[in-house]
């Protein structure tokens, strides 16, 4: 009979306690770090660390904080509006309706889909593009509350390499516009704006048609 | 003694590893996120010019290349304007920016308009100061009748 030769004794499999603590201490440290220093700018415009300066997001936070408010603001006044003309015409206007786009065609009126406001300090310039696949069309109207501003309406492919010419399809001042954008090719379409007035400008663009999203381009 | 050693290089590496990332990731997000290289400017008279336009400039057709439009309104019938962009400001001044003769000078149409193109063999810039002259005439160039900052969009 064969004794079997004895066994080393078994190790604990895994880190450590230790080491799962120091692990853990590490992971929250750098949850931290990009709470700090990328999630609050980006979101809040705050930027306590200068990174998100840095990075570049502390100016997308603070414009899309902006937009947020805007919108709100121009919800309430719709609503006001709207509940305005209901009381003293008695008719049944509702919702965004009441300030859509005149479609001439069918002598209907089309609700707008996005309605966005933006404010731009002197020389300040902004770019809201609209995602959409070619040959999608959408519909906008734009207007500035106060002098001309310069505007660029123009589209680009996704992922374009960086000075990647962009197609042109109009640029000029005017204190505002309507129209429509029918996408070249896939890609992000719309305006680049700026004022090079000396005062606060407040640029409203109203949007609908064919497009995936509206977005404030970084 | 080795086991002091492996946990010091994994710690080196972990430290370089993060300060790789604190250099590098501005440039890649703004790689990214890099759009289309433009500039653009008004053109504004200067003195009793009422001239009042756009000036422009964006990548040329050709790699490598810069084309520059300018369009304004407001000046007088008939004459015939040189105009350049400029490295610096309005303000500053600056060398021409390209071959000065890529620069046609403008014709001032019957209602006071005018726009002209230029491809100038350099690369589109994306930083820097630019700015717009439109002289008076050739034979006044120190005149300037109009001036524009041009600023990048972005």
């Amino acid at each position: 009979m064969t004794v079997p030769p004895s066994l080393p004794p078994d190790k604990p499999s895994g880190p450590s306690p230790r080491a799962l603590a120091r692990a853990s201490l590490a992971a929250l440290g750098v949850a931290v770090a990009l709470a700090v220093g990328v999630v609050l700018p980006a979101e809040t415009g705050s930027d306590p660390s200068g990174v998100g300066t840095l990075l570049g997001l502390t100016e997308m936070g603070r414009i899309k904080v902006a937009l947020a408010r805007d919108a709100a603001a121009d919800t309430a006044a719709d609503m006001a509006t709207v509940a305005g003309r209901d009381a003293t015409e008695g008719q049944g206007v509702r919702g965004r309706e009441a300030q859509g786009s005149p479609d001439l065609a069918s002598g209907t009126v089309q609700a707008w889909r996005d309605s966005t406001t933006i404010t731009l300090a002197p020389s300040q310039g902004i770019e809201l593009k609209l995602e959409m696949q070619q040959s999608d069309t959408a519909f906008y109207e734009w207007r500035s509350d106060g002098e001309e501003v310069y505007f660029h309406r123009h589209g680009e492919p996704p992922n374009a390499p960086k000075g990647f010419p962009a197609h042109s399809y109009e640029k000029g001042t005017a204190q505002s516009d309507r129209g429509s954008i029918v996408a070249v090719y896939d890609g992000v379409h719309g305006w680049f704006w700026r004022n090079w007035s000396t005062h606060d400008v407040r640029v409203t663009l109203k949007t609908r048609g064919t497009y995936r999203v509206l977005k404030v381009m970084p | 003694m080795n086991r002091i050693r492996t946990t010091r290089a994994r710690w080196t590496t972990r430290v370089l590893a993060c300060v790789a990332l604190l250099v590098g990731a501005p440039p890649l997000v703004h790689a990214l996120t890099a759009r289309h290289i433009a500039w653009d400017g008004m053109v504004r008279g200067i003195g009793p010019s009422k001239i009042k336009g756009l000036v422009g400039m964006v990548g040329g057709a050709v790699a490598g290349t810069t084309a520059v439009d300018i369009k304004f309104s407001g000046d007088v019938a008939g004459t015939k304007r040189p105009w350049h962009i400029h490295r610096g400001s309005c303000a500053k001044g600056g060398p021409i920016f390209g071959s000065p003769t890529a620069y046609a000078a403008l014709l001032i149409d019957a209602k006071g308009g005018a726009q002209g193109k230029a491809t100038l063999n350099v690369v589109l810039p994306d930083s820097g100061y630019f700015y717009v002259n439109v002289h008076e005439s050739a034979a006044k160039m120190g005149s300037i009748v109009a001036c524009g900052d041009l600023l990048l969009e972005e």
